[in-house]
């Protein structure tokens, strides 16, 4: 819960700081001329990382809102892009890197938005390259947002109006409702991240159960949105095979493969820095004990024979459910494709290409 | 502050209140001698208790030796009239820098004696400048951290067989885990990198193994390591580091010695040396090779040949 709203006095006036602060009014709000200012305010708590998702700040996004994601060489990456809409989340799971990736991490919502339908207004004029997929849920988490600023009512029909370019809504609330009866033209794909009720409960604090997360998906595919699921991170434990078994069953128990427009897989990676907060602020919580080396990305990863067998079992599950639906890795390399798929994304145009070509499928 | 000089019999003076002590159950050895030969120069600082009793304020090691020296009277200082709790911690505390730097283990309990005496808005550098530390906010941390230590181990850190760092590695452990690792740090020889390295290595195997930390250091393959007569400290240091990185990392330690094994088996000299990426991560295998003139170049060249022909050479380049 939200429970101290900074306002940067250079944005008050925008519409959406006015709309999110009538919907906030109960809440003390203060105009800063100065982020600084509400860097000092979490400095002086003792977790400013869990104080920083009670704090909201409005402000404007000084970059652009659009912008690749960056991903690395040493890996295959999607050619994602981000719509920056905000960053830091209520949530608070145990391995989330923006604990570790914004200094200090604080929940802040761009309000210039009269800049970020501009350059989508851009984008969509492009003619290059044909297909486009374009996420908010990378430094927060799509929906978290739903309740003070209806943000998915202007964007999902802004993409709706043309028929390049896909927005993905990646989330692990079941905050859904504002997307029913609103014209999506199948331009919005809804995605869930999806772990085993039993990392859920111990690593995922604060987001909605299993059942929630599948209920809302199943909402979404009932209003015709296409659908995305990404488990990441998988994380290897003691029952993992029984219970990531049981969740890709349950999954498609739930939704039908058709509506499914990518189905992702990464094992929990995470930047060194990460451990020692974990170990802070989550001193029970197992998951940096795993078997990990360092990464040619300098992230710390599973050691590539226990990736391997993860993936070759939860692609052998999915495909036995769901033959047809795509299955890509997030930032592995060639051998675990090869070892694990038979094939790597180069001998099939490029997993862009793949991305982009499935996505163009829903129609 | 204002003083009564005077002559107090040592039964009155409280020696079991460790209000103003700073420093670890003082030896008096090195004091006896030298009060012996020339007296007490320096008479101690005490403090009348309600009980009538007195508290020593400084002064612990010269009143320990006057009692082993069987005195039954000693000349003190008495502080008098309205002296707070915190004029008297100074007081000790400058009383112990006036003759000698204070130790990190004596910062450590000034830190977590005078705390709750300073306002939190300048308590770091009030305590720096006092205790004689850098004013930083980390390096107060760790050395308020070693306050949490049982006292055996903060004596090993005097004693440099555990270093600071290593210590401050300790502080979120059980006293009773504190003194495990003691107990384990007596019986080897390792660098400050080492002590941490292995206290990393105890605790996680502990979390991925769902022990206690005393059960993974009793393990019976520790206790063989520790126990072989054979080896000195050095050794059973790489020893146990070795055995701790294998259970911490068995799969990584697998595929290492199978690499090992295809290494050998390909026969390598010491001028040809083959090595694979780290972790087996990807990214290339390195060759290296060296020679001193043109025969030597096409020996080694005919050694790679061999090593090509080798069918041991796949185990090597793909090792999973």
């Amino acid at each position: 819960m939200i429970s101290r709203l900074y306002i940067d006095e250079k944005v008050k006036d925008e519409p959406a700081a006015l709309t999110i602060q009538e919907r906030l009014h109960t809440i003390p709000a203060t105009v800063v001329t100065d982020a600084s200012r509400v860097h000092e305010a979490l400095a002086d708590s003792t977790d400013p990382v869990a104080q920083g998702k009670r704090v909201l700040f409005l402000t404007r996004n000084r970059g652009p809102f659009l912008r690749k994601c960056p991903g690395t060489r040493s890996y295959i990456c999607c050619g994602y892009h981000i719509l920056n809409i905000g960053t830091y989340c209520t949530m608070d799971c145990t391995y989330c890197i923006l604990q570790a990736y914004f200094h200090p991490p604080v929940l802040q919502y761009f309000v210039n938005q009269e800049q970020l339908y501009n350059e989508l207004d851009h984008l969509f004029s492009l003619k290059k390259p044909p297909f486009y997929r374009v996420g908010t849920g990378e430094f927060t988490d799509s929906l978290i947002w739903e309740p003070w600023t209806e943000l998915s009512k202007t964007l999902i029909p802004y993409f709706a109006s043309q028929d390049r370019i896909v927005l993905e809504l990646k989330t692990k609330t079941s905050a859904v409702g504002n997307l029913k009866c609103i014209t999506h033209n199948k331009k919005t794909i809804v995605a869930w991240s999806l772990n085993p009720p039993s990392i859920i409960r111990s690593e995922e604090h604060g987001t909605a159960s299993l059942k929630a997360r599948l209920a809302a998906a199943a909402q979404c595919e009932a209003w015709g949105y296409p659908l995305a699921f990404h488990f990441d991170p998988l994380i290897i434990y003691k029952d993992w095979e029984n219970d990531y078994r049981q969740l890709v069953r349950e999954l498609f128990a739930t939704v039908s493969s058709k509506n499914i427009v990518w189905i992702s897989l990464g094992s929990f990676r995470f930047m060194p820095s990460l451990k020692q907060i974990i170990r802070k602020r989550f001193p029970k919580s197992k998951i940096i004990y795993g078997e990990f080396i360092p990464g040619l990305d300098n992230k710390m990863r599973y050691f590539k024979p226990l990736r391997i067998e993860i993936y070759k079992k939860m692609v052998a599950w999915i495909k036995e459910l769901a033959p047809d639906v795509v299955v890509y890795f997030c930032m592995e390399d060639e051998e675990v494709w090869k070892e694990t798929m038979g094939f790597v994304p180069k001998d099939r145009g490029g997993l862009p290409k793949m991305l982009d070509d499935s996505a163009a499928r829903f129609r | 502050m204002k003083y009564d000089d005077k002559l107090v019999p040592i039964l009155e003076i409280d020696t079991e209140d460790n209000m103003f002590r700073l420093s670890l159950e003082p030896d008096p050895n090195s004091l006896i001698a030298a009060i012996q030969s020339v007296g007490l120069i320096n008479p101690p600082v005490l403090r009348q208790k309600e009980d009538l009793r007195y508290r020593i304020v400084c002064g612990f090691r010269r009143i320990s030796a006057c009692r082993h020296l069987g005195w039954h009277e000693i000349d003190v200082r008495l502080v008098v009239g309205d002296v707070s709790e915190l004029d008297l911690f100074e007081l000790a505390i400058l009383d112990n820098r006036s003759h000698r730097a204070i130790s990190v283990v004596e910062q450590a309990r000034g830190i977590q004696k005078l705390e709750p005496y300073i306002p939190s808005e300048n308590r770091l550098e009030t305590l720096a400048s006092l205790l004689g530390f850098p004013v930083n906010k980390k390096v107060f941390q760790k050395i308020r951290a070693l306050g949490r230590l049982p006292e055996p181990v903060l004596a090993e850190v005097l004693n440099n067989t555990l270093s600071f760092e290593a210590a401050v590695h300790l502080c979120p452990f059980s006293p009773k885990e504190a003194l495990c690792f003691l107990d384990l740090f007596k019986g080897l020889k390792l660098s400050q990198n080492k002590q941490i390295e292995i206290i990393t290595l105890v605790q996680e195997i502990a979390m991925r193994e769902d022990l206690w930390i005393k059960k993974v250091l009793q393990s019976s393959d520790i206790k063989s390591v520790l126990e072989r007569p054979d080896l000195n400290r050095n050794e059973k240091g790489s020893l146990l580091r070795a055995y701790l990185k294998r259970r911490r990392f068995p799969a990584l330690a697998k595929t290492q010695e199978r690499i090992v094994k295809a290494l050998k088996a390909l026969r390598l000299n010491e001028h040809v040396h083959i090595i694979p990426p780290p972790y087996f991560e990807g990214g290339p295998y390195t060759l290296r090779m060296t020679f001193k003139n043109q025969d030597d170049f096409s020996k080694r060249l005919k050694t790679l040949d061999a090593i090509a022909k080798n069918p041991d050479l796949k185990k090597v380049l793909e090792p999973y």
